[in-house]
């Protein structure tokens, strides 16, 4: 067994030691299974990402049938970066969870809270690695299950609400995938997406209109899912009213997933050479700028506090469209690169607005005065994660919305660059009133409770976090190169 | 161990120091100072080690990417290793005298802080190739520097700390603007690439020089940019008096010497307005030091002669071409030498402070009197600095005095003329004042300092200075022997020193010959001289039956009081109002901005209702902000988002099958 059968290895534990965890009548003991996995995931992608970086990609045939039969785990550089980013991610979040859970949701639910993120974890983890589209569809069901799980795990009004609303469309970005792979299926006969690719290079002049018509479909199936702009709808109230590392793991992991699936179908399976593949850019490229513009202006109007903040995360895929929409490799790159920085921003975001949130007792952005001197550490970080998002010079933002103007600079489209600024200058309007008004105004509460308040398992995963969003911004290079030499 | 770790180590450890030292402070003061000491022993050992892989290495270098956004580029060579090896040497006997020195005062664990990382800051500025390391190590240095200035929080202080602080950020900043003009000039972001490309740029080259030398020149106390110098120097505590007047100073004096003779090559005309610029300061640091009473302030003034003799040198390097290797032997020992004697002037005047705690020379006459160390230490550093033979301070006065001569001879004309004889009367003014001191301090027959019993001895603080306090003073005064003694041991490290800026010619002039030592023997009768018929009638007078020192240099005219400050407060009273307008303007429109859009918001629109509710509402108004919270609650909904949905799947799908 060697590191090739790692990938599988990491679906397979999160699911079993998910499913054993669910069997005990204790919480602590599945909590404790939920952070043995992440802690084997993290090792496991640790080892996954070296691997990759010096030997290059590799296929693994799940359960020894080969192609056209069985199903590939096809894990190349960029697999083995996003399945790191997502175990790292994912541990710190559960490592969140200890205290926090407690405080939101009630005492029976919360194992199933850890199962349902297991089961989150490997079907992204799934969707990540596999190279088989229906194989995909499947991950991709048992993740929208999961992901409306933890969300309507807070059994309140608002949840059910937004889950409906999340699981309805989600199921219509669902049937508009499966139709997609319908399509392909009948114009190529193989489910494989690199038997796919090859069949739609021979075939692709007699069957046009075949993969137009997919293409779209996909675009929009996964859109939905990924927070494409004017179908998000779902994003905001599912992202707001879940418990705080629900929202965490959904803002920063779930989306970027089903982003990089659509990124694999385009590139991968239809082939990027496909002058009728390239004519979608136009529309990425049209939505993910309306998408930066508009997620701010909504995020803008927003009174309570997550709902800023997961307008926020519309913007920012905004961003991630914008990127992948330039059409070239290197917005390509810059797409996965806003990734992972939005991944960590976000993260912050979320785990420190909960602990605001949780502290005042009231999710408003008009009651957070003075909160930062009560919870400075959280709030630092916010500040920190907020100055990435507005593009502040040595974090991950900056290099990525620099690079990204540059590049629409390159296509000599001042308009874009233009749009990518106003962008960034817009989340300045939104976050940075709420950081003034945590450390600069004063609370309408008495002076007694101003005293810091310190909990280690919310300050440490918060501030381990920020040191990996530094860490990103400062070795962005690094990264770079990794996701150039992948390709 | 590489080198190279080294290199780093030495640039790390003083910051270690400054972090390591403030926390074991909080607790334990002595242990803190201990700890220091050792830190700088620990740097001046690794520093004087590097001298031998130096010897085999033509130059050693370090890059390290990613920092500082252009990489850290640090390099020794044998001419950056004279400033390294004297600033390391210096800061290390100035740690141990601190740890005496700073007893009685207040604030110790910032001052060590500060001093660690002004020593950390020092060696970045000499040891950085890249200038924008070079820049921002100069910043970090005015500033850590700054707060050894105000010490002392009071009134004098924060006066010459603003001085010291406006100029220094000035300075930096022409600086700064110079680099950058130079960099877009030649795309060179090391001194090396420099060098190389400036040769090939027109006249705008000297703009970009003379950028360079104001910058430099600040913090060099150049003409007419040391005013800061006299007010600050005195103001700080006198081991860091003693590193900023021979350390600091001279980091201005590598810069010039970088600019001047490294990337310049020696260009004819910045080499005449170093000369000049010299000149000047020589002969009016002097000049002004003869009438002052304070003896930290003459010995500041004194740093800004010397200095002068520097730059002259500098210059004379330029003038003299070819022979220059003679006038760099000079400019190098000079550098090396003025930072030993200045460094123990002050900390006699620092000895003298702790006891009485005042320095103006009216009070503290004939305190020195019965303290033979002291006085033995005064005559060696004095000696030094007046240049007699057989002292350090004549090696380097000597050598550029003969490439003055010989620059004389080479092109003839008044200036030269006026410049011997403006040399002749400084070094005679040097003797002049420290003979003030001198005879002041040391000969002086007082009643408040009387011969002292052999039980006086024992417990009056004033007679049983502390070990700590004179190690450092005779370790300086051995030192000046050292190179005043044996001179020639020194030239085979100044001769490499020099290969690396072009003058690697070997020594070939006389030290000792009958000539140099009459013409020194002249200046100090000169000296002696002008002490003996100004300073003793005119700057003495009889002030309530005692005899006082006078300084009427206070009511002259003052560079920074009457020329600076009165331009600088129209241009910023000018400056304000420019941008009080604008700034008014600006909130009004926003202001008006703001309203307009809120009445916009609030006016109120007739709704028309269709359906049951018609005639029932037919009435009703609603304001924008009312329709745009409804209209917000509509696209919340459910039903909104299939209908967004089934649109854009629609559109989407027209756009894409319309592909051809």
């Amino acid at each position: 067994m060697g590191i090739n059968s790692f990938p599988l290895l990491m679906i397979l534990i999160s699911y079993i030691l998910g499913f054993l965890g669910i069997l005990f009548y204790k919480n602590n003991i599945s909590r404790a299974i939920s952070t043995i996995t992440s802690i084997i995931l993290v090792i496991l992608s640790g080892f996954l990402l070296k691997y990759t970086i010096s030997n290059g990609e590799f296929i693994y045939n799940a359960g020894h049938y080969t192609a056209p039969w069985g199903i590939e785990l096809l894990i190349g550089n960029t697999e083995a970066v996003f399945a790191f980013l997502f175990s790292i991610i994912f541990f710190i979040v559960n490592w969140y969870s200890f205290d926090s859970l407690k405080k939101e949701i009630e005492y029976k639910r919360i194992k199933i809270y850890y199962f349902l993120t297991n089961i989150l974890i490997g079907s992204l983890l799934g969707v990540i690695f596999t190279n088989d589209i229906f194989n995909s569809y499947v991950f991709i069901e048992i993740g929208t299950l999961a992901s409306c799980g933890i969300i309507v795990i807070k059994n309140k009004r608002d949840n059910f609400l937004a889950t409906l609303k999340y699981l309805v469309l989600s199921s219509l970005g669902s049937g508009l995938f499966l139709m997609g792979i319908a399509f392909l299926f009948s114009i190529t006969g193989n489910l494989n997406m690199s038997a796919i690719h090859r069949e739609v290079m021979n075939n692709h002049n007699t069957y046009t209109q075949v993969i137009l018509v997919s293409t779209a479909l996909f675009t929009i199936g996964l859109g939905i899912k990924s927070a494409l702009f004017p179908v998000h709808t779902w994003l905001p109230d599912g992202h707001s009213s879940a418990p705080t590392t629900s929202s965490a793991l959904l803002s920063g992991l779930v989306i970027k997933a089903f982003f990089y699936l659509y990124v694999k179908i385009i590139y991968r399976t239809l082939g990027v050479e496909l002058l009728e593949v390239q004519y979608i850019f136009k529309v990425l490229l049209v939505l993910g700028s309306l998408g930066m513009i508009m997620g701010s202006i909504l995020a803008i109007t927003q009174s309570e506090l997550k709902r800023t903040i997961a307008y926020s995360t519309i913007a920012q895929m905004g961003y991630v469209f914008f990127g992948m929409g330039l059409g070239n490799k290197i917005g390509l790159v810059f797409a996965y690169y806003h990734i992972i920085a939005h991944a960590l921003a976000k993260s912050i975001l979320f785990l420190s607005a909960g602990a605001i949130v949780n502290e005042n007792g009231n999710k408003y952005i008009n009651r957070v005065n003075g909160i930062g001197k009560r919870l400075p550490i959280e709030l630092f970080a916010f500040t920190l994660a907020s100055l990435s998002m507005v593009g502040i010079p040595m974090l991950p933002g900056f290099v990525s919305k620099w690079n990204l103007a540059s590049e629409a600079a390159k296509t000599n489209s001042y308009f874009l660059v233009a749009i990518v600024l106003i962008s960034g200058l817009l989340n300045a309007f939104y976050y940075f009133p709420i950081v003034v008004r945590a450390f600069f105004m004063d609370s309408e509460k008495e002076k007694s409770d101003t005293k810091p308040l310190f909990n280690i398992n919310r300050a440490l995963p918060i501030i381990l976090l920020s040191i990996g969003l530094v860490y990103v911004g400062i070795n962005s290079e690094k990264i770079i190169n990794i996701f150039l030499s992948g390709f | 161990m590489d080198y190279k770790e080294l290199i780093l180590l030495i640039l790390l450890l003083p910051t270690i120091g400054a972090a390591g030292g403030f926390l074991i402070g909080l607790n334990d003061e002595k242990k803190r100072d201990i700890f220091n000491i050792i830190i700088t022993g620990i740097n001046f050992i690794i520093v004087s080690y590097l001298f031998i892989p130096l010897s085999s290495h033509t130059g050693m270098e370090v890059f390290i990417p990613n920092i500082m956004g252009v990489g850290l580029d640090l390099k020794i060579d044998m001419l950056r290793y004279v400033f390294i090896w004297i600033t390391s040497f210096i800061w290390f006997l100035a740690t141990v005298y601190s740890s005496q020195y700073l007893i009685n005062y207040i604030n110790r664990n910032r001052y060590y802080a500060f001093f660690m990382l002004t020593l950390g800051a020092t060696l970045g500025v000499f040891m950085s190739e890249n200038i924008i390391n070079l820049s921002t190590f100069f910043e970090i240095m005015s500033f850590t520097s700054y707060v050894l200035i105000i010490h002392d929080q009071d009134r004098y202080a924060h006066d010459a700390g603003i001085s010291y602080l406006a100029m220094a950020i000035a300075g930096s900043f022409i600086l700064l603007m110079g680099l950058f003009l130079a960099y877009d000039y030649t795309g060179a972001i090391t001194l090396a690439q420099l060098k190389s490309s400036f040769q090939s740029l027109g006249p705008e080259k000297y703009i970009i020089a003379v950028l360079m030398l104001i910058g430099f020149g600040v913090k060099a106390s150049a003409f007419p940019l040391h005013v800061w110098l006299p007010k600050a120097h005195p103001a700080a505590p006198s081991p860091a008096s003693a590193v900023l007047s021979g350390i600091l100073i001279k980091t201005g004096i590598f810069g010039i010497l970088m600019v001047s003779t490294f990337i310049f090559t020696s260009d004819l005309k910045i080499s005449y307005l170093l000369t000049t610029i010299g000149l000047i300061n020589m002969f009016l640091g002097g000049f002004l030091a003869m009438f002052q009473r304070n003896i930290k302030t003459i010995f500041a003034y004194s740093s800004m002669s010397q200095a002068g003799y520097i730059l002259l040198g500098i210059g004379l390097v330029g003038l003299l071409k070819y022979e220059g290797s003679t006038a760099m032997y000079g400019v190098l020992f000079h550098i090396f030498n003025h930072a030993i004697f200045k460094v123990l002037l002050f900390f006699i005047a620092g000895l003298i402070y702790m006891v009485l705690h005042e320095l103006s020379i009216n009070i503290i006459r004939g305190f020195g009197k019965h303290t033979k160390v002291l006085k033995i230490v005064f005559i060696i550093a004095m000696c030094a600095i007046t240049g007699v033979p057989g002292f350090s301070g004549y090696i380097g006065k000597t050598i550029i005095h003969h490439s003055l001569s010989e620059a004389a001879h080479m092109n003839g004309g008044i200036y030269f003329t006026i410049a011997e004889i403006v040399f002749t009367i400084s070094s005679a003014f040097t003797v002049a004042y420290l003979t003030k001191v001198f005879v002041s301090v040391f000969l002086h027959e007082s009643d408040d300092y009387k011969e002292p019993t052999i039980q006086e001895k024992v417990k009056s603080p004033i007679y049983h200075m502390s070990l700590r306090a004179l190690i450092p003073l005779i370790a300086l005064s051995l030192m000046i022997l050292l190179t005043g003694l044996f001179p020639y041991k020194f030239m085979g490290a100044f001769q490499t020193a020099m290969g690396k800026i072009g003058y690697g010619l070997k020594f070939n002039g006389h030290l000792f010959d009958i000539h140099s030592i009459l013409s020194s023997l002249f200046t100090i009768v000169l000296g002696l001289i002008i002490y003996i018929f100004f300073i003793r009638r005119l700057l003495v007078k009889e002030i309530a039956g005692e005899k006082e020192y006078i300084n009427p240099t206070n009511s002259w005219f003052s560079i920074e009081r009457d020329f600076y400050k009165p331009i600088f407060k129209n241009i910023y009273h000018g400056l304000f109002k420019v941008f009080h307008f604008i700034d008014h303007g600006l909130i009004t429109g926003a202001e008006n901005a703001g309203n307009f859009f809120n009445n916009i918001l609030l006016k109120e629109v007739k709704m028309d209702f269709y359906g049951e509710y018609q005639e029932a509402r037919a009435d009703e108004h609603k304001t924008i902000a009312e329709i745009i919270g409804y209209v917000k609650l509509v696209f919340n909904s459910m039903v909104y988002s299939l209908y967004i949905f089934a649109i854009i799947l629609a559109l989407t799908l027209l756009f894409i099958m319309s592909y051809k």
